[in-house]
């Protein structure tokens, strides 16, 4: 070999690789400290959620509302306008000032023209532009949703604007997928995005039509037994179904920003006594979307045209996304809805945030403690073939009629308050924990929210903070309650329709440890027999 | 001596061609392509050749490319052969076993995850084959089989995956597909399904054995560069004829942990480690979904997962989480 070699390679190999090292520091969109760190369980197990201040999210102006309409002597829309089947109970003013809302919200391009074809002869009435056959159907959807999903939408509501964003059609959507028939010879080709820039985009669309219409698959994820059961009988999904539902969840984090401890624990996804309250919000988001889907968009599929259709016809349906656009609150809690809620909500009023609160504030109660009857409507699950080791040394099983996965869940038959203990007897040890983690519990003051959430912010009366820039950041204080919106799937006015909710299992707290506060607030007072007992009760 | 402070070769050691030592049971001709290369003297021999072939690793060969071509052209018929979406999409192609309705039927049809079956035999067949080879070659030179039954340990890893494990659930849609992102996804998905596989004991021992063989290798490879100065990287003789790089490298360990392994033992130390990596993965891998259905709970009924305090005041459970076993 030449001394050339020898002289000149390392030269040429240093520059080379500190070129690398310059592309590498400088093309890729790095993130600079600091980066807000939120954990949202127990200290030190990094149930964490971060948010860099610097993120900016796609859509994200907010407009603002128009000036209150005089209604002053104002007669009735239906009375100035033909074919008002929505609003007519609004004063023109307040008709007129939403109308124009709207149009900024969803065509503030093409303005009132859009949706009314002003050249027929029936002017506004006119009903031929499938547009204004759209929106009518999308109008009666935001008033079943700001009136029916409380537990979801409470306190802000939604508007037009929570998925339109200004655009004709909301950015973030999803339509069905063609399946591949496996009749050809070659190539069985995955529903990935393969137009994605970034790697959560790749996603495919399969999953939303898996779960977020009426006719949904089970999740079936995680057996409740820790063993195969003796019958041999599997207990859990296909490998092929569980990466589904896998993307799914994905595509849920992608949709709020956050990642899977936002909601679950992720050592032990399926247990919601490890879950966070936000679990619940997204439980019901989940129905909702389903409700939203098939009883409002999917009835539209006879009047888009194909231009707006996906590749089978049907039109473009709501996903997480759809209103959250990368944000945990839709435009970070903005409360748009409370400017136009005679015309945007089915009774007038905001959504009502107690139940969320109840979740949060450990105050809520299973719907069947106040329901009618809550035994009759239910067939008595059958004592389920699990071996009682499944809830091994935290929870021993009773007797009798289980929850079906060896656990014992009764309804609770008191209000929450004082329920813990003496009902439960007998089917909950404690689980071990620190001696001096066995105080009591404190009494739920909603300090120990995670994300700093301020009581404040969850009176419907108060005003929510605008936070600007720094959207999202602020956390969400809402927290869900027992029950589902009764109208699921959309159900008759006044229908039980909530046969569900019968027999709500309660997580048994057992005598459990102190809660640690995750973020904000002082130390907890700890209190009697309040229903917010620290446990780790598992109920699998 | 060699001064091995640097991370590539200092000395190069440059002889005549070595043909090798002479053939004693085999009739089959090395291939004697004569090369030395300098680059390549920097991380290891220089001397390139002779090659061997015979009909193990032809075939193997074969049946190898035959696998590769089977998933690259059924990804490559995915994207609709545009050479471009083929080389951007690479990541996220995949080619998937058959879906749970066939079972373990080995007639599939092609585009349904036939070609998977087929991918998977050619590609098992070429692996299989290659250790056929490793074991053949080993003996013609009068080694050990030491090299043939790590590299066994690893294939039982990968059939239990691919095969043992789909055909104990019954079905091939159980097994991982051909693909990056997607054998990724498998993986994820599995470890979610079973109820969080960092609690299935023998994932835990083979990722203790994984993790202990880089420790190991670390450790080894330090105390060898570290006593060359001595003639330490004359392992072999020191093996029997302890000198003072052995006694060196032997009384360092001693000190700083009480005990040594020997020239000898560390050897035995690293094979078992590396061996064991796979083959514990490999019966936790058999175990998922035949005998231990959710590995979380597994480990709460025996103890090994802890609790945590929880930080939420309690709250209710969906009625359907609560009631059905399936949640």
């Amino acid at each position: 070999m030449s001394t050339k070699h020898v002289r000149y390679s390392p030269v040429i190999v240093g520059i080379l690789a500190g070129f690398l090292v310059l592309v590498g520091l400088i093309a890729p969109p790095w993130v600079l400290p600091p980066i807000e760190a939120v954990e949202t369980g127990p200290a030190a197990i990094e149930m964490v959620q971060y948010k860099a201040a610097s993120r900016q999210l796609p859509y994200d102006v907010r407009p603002a509302a128009l000036e209150p309409a005089d209604n002053e002597g104002s007669p009735k829309a239906s009375e100035v306008y033909q074919n008002v089947q929505v609003l007519g109970n609004l004063t023109d003013a307040e008709f007129t000032r939403l109308m124009l809302a709207i149009t900024e919200w969803v065509a503030p391009k093409q303005g009132c023209e859009y949706c009314h074809n002003l050249a027929s002869d029936q002017g506004f009435a006119d009903d031929g532009l499938y547009t204004k056959k759209v929106a009518r159907k999308m109008l009666e959807m935001v008033r079943h949703i700001n009136s029916k999903w409380p537990e979801h939408v409470a306190p802000s509501g939604v508007t037009c604007y929570t998925c339109h964003r200004g655009q004709n059609v909301p950015p973030w959507t999803w339509y069905e997928q063609n399946k591949p028939a496996g009749d050809t010879f070659m190539g069985k080709p995955r529903p990935w995005h393969l137009e994605a820039k970034t790697i959560r985009q790749f996603f495919p669309d399969v999953p939303y039509d898996k779960y977020l219409m009426d006719e949904h698959a089970s999740a079936q994820i995680q057996s409740s037994d820790p063993l195969v059961s003796r019958s041999g009988k599997a207990e859990v999904a296909k490998e092929q179904d569980a990466e589904d539902l896998y993307l799914f969840m994905m595509q849920m984090a992608n949709s709020m920003g956050v990642n899977c401890t936002y909601c679950h624990n992720s050592r032990a996804f399926r247990d919601w006594s490890q879950s966070t309250p936000y679990r619940w919000i997204a439980y019901w988001g989940i129905r909702m979307a389903r409700d939203v889907n098939t009883n409002y968009i999917e009835p539209l599929k006879t009047v888009f045209p194909d231009n707006r259709k996906g590749p089978l016809g049907d039109p473009a349906k709501a996903h997480c996304g759809t209103c959250h656009l990368g944000n945990n609150k839709p435009l970070g809690g903005y409360k748009l809805l409370d400017h136009y809620l005679v015309g945007l909500t089915e009774d007038g009023k905001a959504p009502d945030p107690g139940p969320k609160q109840a979740i949060l504030l450990g105050e809520a109660k299973p719907v069947a403690v106040t329901g009618p009857d809550q035994d009759a409507a239910q067939p008595k699950p059958s004592a389920a073939p699990v071996s009682k080791e499944a809830i091994g040394q935290s929870v021993a099983p009773g007797n009798g009629s289980g929850g079906g996965n060896g656990a014992e869940y009764k309804s609770q038959e008191k209000p929450a308050e004082g329920a813990g203990g003496a009902d439960l007897g007998g089917t909950v040890q404690p689980v071990q924990q620190a001696p001096n983690a066995n105080a009591p519990s404190p009494a739920p003051t909603g300090e120990n929210a995670p994300q700093g959430a301020a009581p404040s912010q969850m009176d419907p009366g108060t005003t929510m903070e605008q936070s600007g820039g720094k959207n999202g950041t602020e956390g969400t204080a809402d927290a869900p309650s027992a029950g589902q919106p009764p109208s699921n799937p959309l159900p008759a006015e006044n229908t039980p329709g909530k046969a569900e909710e019968k027999d709500v299992g309660t997580p048994e707290p057992a005598g459990g440890a102190a809660p640690k506060k995750t973020t904000g607030g002082g130390t907890s007072t700890p209190a009697g027999n309040g229903p917010a007992q620290g446990t780790t009760t598992r109920f699998d | 001596m060699g001064s091995y402070s640097s991370i590539y070769n200092r000395i190069q050691v440059r002889g005549p061609f070595d043909p090798g030592v002479p053939l004693k049971h085999s009739s089959d001709t090395r291939i004697q392509s004569k090369a030395f290369s300098y680059w390549l003297g920097k991380i290891g021999d220089p001397q390139l050749g002779p090659l061997y072939l015979g009909w193990s690793g032809a075939a193997s060969l074969a049946f190898g490319f035959i696998a590769i071509e089977i998933i690259g052209l059924n990804m490559w018929a995915s994207v609709d052969w545009d050479p471009y979406a083929f080389v951007r999409n690479i990541a996220f192609l995949s080619l998937d076993p058959p879906p749970a309705k066939y079972g373990l039927n080995p007639l599939v049809p092609l585009g349904d995850g036939g070609w998977w079956i087929l991918a998977g035999f050619f590609l098992t067949s070429s692996i299989l084959l290659w250790w056929v080879r490793s074991y053949t070659r080993a003996r013609a030179l009068g080694m050990g089989t030491h090299t043939s039954w790590a590299f066994a340990s690893a294939i039982f890893l990968y059939l239990s995956l691919g095969l043992f494990r789909p055909i104990l659930m019954g079905s091939w849609s159980e097994a991982v597909p051909f693909g990056i992102i997607t054998h990724l996804n498998w993986t994820a998905s599995v470890s979610v399904l079973y109820g969080n596989w960092y609690y299935n004991p023998f994932h835990m021992l083979s990722i203790v054995f994984l993790y202990g063989s880089t420790m190991l290798f670390a450790m080894h490879g330090a105390t060898i560069l570290a006593v060359s100065r001595f003639g330490g990287e004359r392992e072999a003789e020191e093996i029997v004829d302890r000198g003072t790089a052995a006694e060196r490298g032997a009384l360092f360990w001693r000190w700083t942990m009480g005990f040594n392994a020997t020239f000898e033992s560390i050897h035995r130390w690293a094979w078992w480690f590396a061996v064991l990596t796979t083959f514990t993965g490999a019966i936790g891998v058999l175990l998922t979904g035949t005998v231990v259905d959710n590995w979380y709970l597994w480990g709460v009924k025996h103890g090994i997962a802890p609790s945590y305090p929880s930080v939420y005041p309690s709250f209710p459970i969906p009625d359907e989480a609560a009631r059905s076993v399936m949640q």
